[in-house]
């Protein structure tokens, strides 16, 4: 017995399924956002242009307005001026259903009200594609996603049991297989201990290098400039630097947006900079 | 399909504002309605006259002017308007405010008339289209030097006027009540239409004579064995077709097996004096006199019936009346083919007759009726005969009290104790407050309203801890009843029963309130 | 639906069918199970088992114990979709359709009809009054426990004390207006009883809990979303606004046909999906038939149990669930704040 009425419900409607993601086409195109919450202007004037196939990383000290914009992207937030296109087309423009097969989310808070298994938790995230063509791919792309985050042994236990290093890398994979084209990561790491920590960031590059659009919010400074292709500074909701790492991350423009001396060095194996409080 | 958050019309928020406004307004009305309830501003007459005045709460002492209109009044039958204290059912209103106002100028009594004698001309108005009137009345607290009404019931009244005095068919009451605190004692309260002089009591309260008044409490006592069988074995004659009081016939073929139900008891009562007590195969929860308290009970939640427990029993045709339910109960019992025949149920001496002459049609057995309603009547007759009451008639409150939680109501007119209190001649004070049916009461109210005797159940009684937890309840103890403990309690099985043994519960409630010293 | 899932439900049919022969053979009017099926079929022309012997033993069946049994079923199936998908909803495994104060007001409309005598729509204007103060109430709290586009849990829960206990005032002023015979009717609907069941009642309550159960499972899949939260269901593809509008609109119809033939009946939404969910998990594919299954079978049982427990008494069936009900409630409240560390 199965009561999959929702599914063969769905199939009535037309579902507009996305196209494959081509490398270098911009995903969210933002222009001139404003939010206003609670009277203050979190976020003031923000151009941005989201690509498929780049990592971008957005950072910025605490305030700055980072997950902010990406809830604004995300669909949550509602703007006050300017305007945000997901693929083309205005974000308002897009049904629940079709933004979520075009863009996933993975939030700081991963609570859950009932006590799921992880496997349950990561299957949810195919619910997008019940009913459509890709509904074939759930039992691969389930189990691809809970290995890639390396959560294989946890796929039985409850949700509400697990560490918080191990219910981020579950969302995580929640968030893998439901297989978008934009993937928006606000903190991914930040439960994470160090080997997780390169784990994650080795999947969302790996997912960039694939097509798909990355955007992941980070504090990190040293794993950013690691990992990103791109880097955008937001200081008080304005965009402040917006290039790749080694010409963002100076010391100038660092040290006055973190309200700290910073001083960048170059690794020297690498060459990647190296970015510390100057102690 | 609009995503965004901002996009998003609050239909729901708007849905809530409205339901919520339409809930307040709601809560208004129910708020108005129970004043508008309460506050009876209207009465019915006998003859479906109606009688309104403006306002009936609250009024200045002093003087306040109220309109009074009335319709559906006899138009061949002229009546005065005006203002007087609460009369004795069926009594002449007396005394009344401002004096028959020849004059025609200002407030006092109004006279209306379509047929007026010659002197009276230009002193009256006419009626107008379907027997109706308006008029302006002046009222005030002091209706002359003795009478204030703050102390006795007043109110709107009409009757016939002096060339039909006799007539009570036209009277109406609408009691008023006016703001403000009674005035100081030394208003001596007037005697009913009754008496002759009025008489100040030991207690200096001055209020009316209690000739028990140094006796203290006392119980009215009925014979609970005793229903006694008008005719040992009396022959039904079936088939009969009877008019239910739900306005269908009903065909009743067999009385083998009866089951007489109501909430009072009196319809089993009454099967049982007929004679065909053996034929009864259950009852309800007030029956308990002997003959019929081990038969199965067939109310099962408090007192309502049990559609399981009724057919277990198998009856061959249900007696029953509307004080007694769930209607659904009853309809199931038609559906699966048992006669339900309904009897009415008013609750008064005068109704036993009718009450006995229904169920002695219904059983197919008319003469056993007519000789017990003969043998009730006589019984009845003797023991309002034997009743020695005092000249000025003593003031009887039926209170009804569960738990000492202050469910506290008074019973008034056509609720059956006033009934009962009347015909031992004395004066029902729920019914002389204006008070219909039961009725929540106000410790201030019971202390205005200064009963003599307080009447209530046994049952009752107990549930407050007796006579003493009794006067602890407010405003008990500050009546004359209270302060003389002149308390009566009575078996409910037999008080409110309106059945053959009335006359029996008349003389017992008459021994109790006028000798209760033994 | 996994093995369990599927165990669970085959298991609560047979117990309710078991149920519901005993429950219509047994009580004042005693019929044996063999007799109660052999009436059934005599009525569909197989005359296979023997009829009741009991003198009106059939009347009792057809005119007293099915549409008791029926209506008992009806109303049990509709309080535990009910807790069930309140506790999708908000959320919270203490949510209960009382809590928002539906069955408040559902009991308001009943109450104001029968004191004021309105009977416009004959004996269907009680239940009709019923369930438009169930949804009133509902509608109220809703709108009032929205701020910017959120419901949030613990203001829903706060409103709906308070609506209960406006609702609650309400009742007394009406208990202060009526005559006697409408006190007797208020305690009935207090205490909650299916005492006055009829097969009007059972064809009134039918395509409510028809209705309400068929859109409680179109919607289960995405209640299973709405348990990471709001943000990440909205993520997913679920209408969340839309989604909590039309469960609550079908958590007043159900809540309120509940009440509107019985009175109130609490706590069977409470310890139902509670139990199951105990047993199959969380998933509401499962827990929302095997809730309305659970629902079902409490009530009819425990019917039965009140109708015979006391000899020739009969207990008011909202008492008794509250007798049970009220420490599991206070069970569940504990457990809940030791697992899951807090308020879910």
């Amino acid at each position: 017995m199965d009561f999959r009425l929702a599914s063969r419900w769905r199939e009535m409607h037309h579902i507009d399924l996305p196209q494959p993601p081509d490398a270098g086409r911009v995903a969210v195109g933002v222009r001139g956002l404003t939010v206003v919450l609670g009277g203050h202007a979190v976020l003031s004037d923000v151009d941005l242009d989201i690509r498929h196939g780049e990592l971008l990383a957005l950072v910025g000290p605490n305030g700055a307005g980072k997950s902010t914009l990406l809830g604004a992207v995300a669909g949550d937030v509602a703007h006050t001026a300017g305007s945000i296109q997901i693929d083309g087309l205005p974000l308002a423009d897009w049904g629940t259903r079709e933004l979520a097969l075009r863009r996933s989310v993975l939030l700081q808070r991963i609570e859950i009200a009932f006590p799921f298994t992880v496997a349950d938790v990561v299957r949810m995230g195919r619910s997008p594609w019940a009913g459509t063509d890709g509904e074939e791919d759930d039992d691969r792309e389930v189990a691809a996603a809970m290995e890639r985050t390396d959560i294989v042994e946890l796929a039985t236990r409850e949700y509400p049991s697990l560490s918080g290093g191990e219910r981020a890398r579950a969302a995580l994979a929640r968030v893998l297989a439901q297989d978008t084209g934009i993937l928006l990561l606000d903190e991914p790491t930040a439960a994470l201990d160090l080997h997780h920590q390169e784990l994650v960031m080795g999947v969302a590059r790996e997912r960039a290098a694939a097509g798909v659009a990355v955007v992941v919010v980070a504090h990190d400074l040293g794993m950013a400039a690691a990992w990103a292709d791109r880097i955008v500074v937001l200081e008080l909701g304005r965009v402040v630097g917006d290039g790749t790492p080694r010409d963002i991350f100076t010391e100038a423009l660092l040290s006055r947006v973190y309200q700290h001396s910073v001083e960048v060095l170059e690794h020297p194996r690498t060459g990647l900079p190296l970015i510390l409080p100057r102690r | 399909m609009s995503q965004a958050f901002s996009g998003r019309r609050v239909t729901p928020r708007v849905l809530g504002a409205l339901s919520l406004a339409l809930v307040v307004a709601v809560g208004a009305g129910l708020l108005v309605t129970s004043r508008v309830v309460q506050a009876q501003t209207s009465a019915t007459g006998a003859g479906g006259q109606t009688l309104t005045v403006s306002a009936v709460t609250d009024l200045d002492p002093a003087g306040a002017s109220v309109s009074v209109t009335g319709s559906g009044y006899d138009i061949g039958k002229g009546v005065y308007v005006s203002f007087c204290v609460i009369p004795s059912p069926g009594t002449l209103p007396t005394p009344c405010g401002g004096g028959i106002d020849l004059t025609g100028s200002g407030g006092g009594t109004v006279w209306i008339s379509s047929n007026p004698p010659i002197y009276a001309t230009g002193l009256t108005t006419p009626y107008g289209p379907g027997g109706s009137f308006s008029a302006q009345l002046t009222v005030e607290a002091a209706l002359d030097d003795t009478t204030d009404c703050r102390v006795v019931a007043c109110a709107v009244v009409t009757r016939n006027d002096h060339n039909r005095s006799d007539d009570r068919s036209q009277d109406v009451i609408v009691p008023v009540t006016f703001s403000g605190p009674p005035p100081s004692p030394g208003v001596i309260a007037p005697p009913t239409a009754t008496a002759t002089v009025p008489a100040s009591s030991p207690a200096g309260s001055g209020m009316l004579v209690d000739p028990g008044a140094d006796c203290g409490p006392s119980t009215a006592r009925v014979d609970a064995a005793g229903i006694d069988p008008i005719t040992p074995t009396p022959v039904p004659v079936m088939p009969v077709t009877v008019q239910s009081e739900d306005g269908r016939d009903v065909t009743v073929t067999d009385v083998s097996r009866i089951l007489p139900v109501n909430l009072y008891g009196s319809i089993a009562e009454i099967v049982f004096s007929l004679g065909l007590g053996p034929n009864v195969v259950g009852r309800d929860i007030a029956t308990t006199f002997d003959a019929a308290k081990d038969l199965p009970l067939v109310t099962t939640a408090g007192t309502d019936l049990s559609a399981e427990a009724i057919l277990a029993l198998n009856p061959s045709v249900i007696l029953a009346d509307d004080s007694i339910g769930p209607p659904e109960v009853l309809q199931q019992m038609r559906d699966s083919g048992i006669p339900v025949v309904m009897l009415p149920s008013l609750q008064t001496l005068d109704g036993i007759s009718d009450h006995i002459r229904s169920i002695a049609a219904a059983l197919g057995v008319p003469d056993a009726g007519d000789q017990l309603v003969t043998r009730t009547e006589q019984q009845i007759a003797a023991a309002t005969g034997n009743v020695v009451a005092p000249q000025t008639p003593l003031s009887i409150a039926f209170l009804y009290i569960r738990g000492s939680a202050g469910v506290y109501l008074i019973t008034g007119s056509g609720a059956g104790p006033d009934a009962m209190i009347e015909s031992i001649g004395a004066v029902d004070a729920g019914a002389q407050l204006g008070i219909g049916g039961f009725k929540p009461i106000t410790s201030e109210a019971l202390i205005g309203a200064a009963p003599d005797v307080i009447v209530i159940l046994s049952d009752s009684l107990k549930s407050v801890g007796g006579i003493d937890g009794l006067l602890r309840l407010p405003g008990i103890a500050q009546t004359p009843a209270g302060e003389h403990r002149r308390i009566v309690d009575m078996d409910d099985g037999v008080l409110l029963n309106f059945g053959t043994r009335t006359g029996a519960a008349i003389e017992a409630l008459a021994k109790a309130v006028y000798q209760p010293c033994g | 639906m996994t093995r369990r899932g599927r165990l669970t439900i085959v298991g609560l049919v047979v117990a309710l069918v078991i149920a519901c022969l005993l429950a219509a053979g047994i009580g004042q009017l005693q019929v044996p199970p063999n007799e109660v099926l052999g009436s059934i079929l005599h009525r569909l022309g197989i005359d296979i088992l023997p009829m009741p012997t009991a003198p009106r033993g059939d009347d009792a069946l057809w005119l007293v114990r099915f549409p008791r049994v029926l209506l008992a079923l009806l109303v049990g199936a509709a309080l535990g979709c009910a807790g069930a998908l309140m506790q999708g909803v908000f959320g919270n495994p203490l949510a209960e359709p009382g809590v928002i104060g539906v069955s408040s007001g559902a009991a308001i409309g009943a109450f104001a009809c029968i004191v004021f005598g309105i009977a416009a729509l004959g004996s269907w204007t009680v239940p009709v009054a019923a369930f438009l103060g169930g949804l009133l109430a509902t509608l109220i709290v809703y709108g009032l426990a929205r701020s910017g586009g959120r419901t949030e849990v613990v203001t829903l829960v706060l409103v709906g004390i308070a609506v209960t206990a406006f609702a609650g005032a309400l009742i007394g002023m009406l208990t202060f207006v009526s005559s006697d015979d409408a006190l007797r009717s208020i305690a009935f609907w207090n205490l909650g009883s299916l005492a006055r069941a009829t097969w009007d009642a059972v064809f009134a309550v039918t395509p409510f809990v028809v209705v309400g159960v068929a859109v409680a499972m179109y919607y289960a899949p995405q209640l299973d979303l709405l348990a990471l939260g709001e943000r990440p269901a909205r993520h997913l593809g679920v209408d969340v606004e839309r989604l909590r509008l039309v469960l609550i609109v079908v958590i007043a119809l159900l809540a309120g046909a509940g009440v509107a033939f019985t009175g109130i009946i609490a706590f069977v939404g409470l310890v139902v999906p509670h139990l199951i969910r105990l047993v199959t998990g969380p998933s509401h594919r499962i827990l929302i038939p095997a809730s309305v299954l659970g629902g079902a079978l409490v009530v009819v049982v425990g019917d039965l149990i009140a109708r015979t427990l006391i000899e020739n008494q009969e207990l008011p069936l909202g008492v008794l669930t509250a007798l049970i009900g009220a420490p599991f409630f206070f069970w569940l409240i504990r457990r809940t704040r030791t697992r899951a560390g807090g308020w879910a």
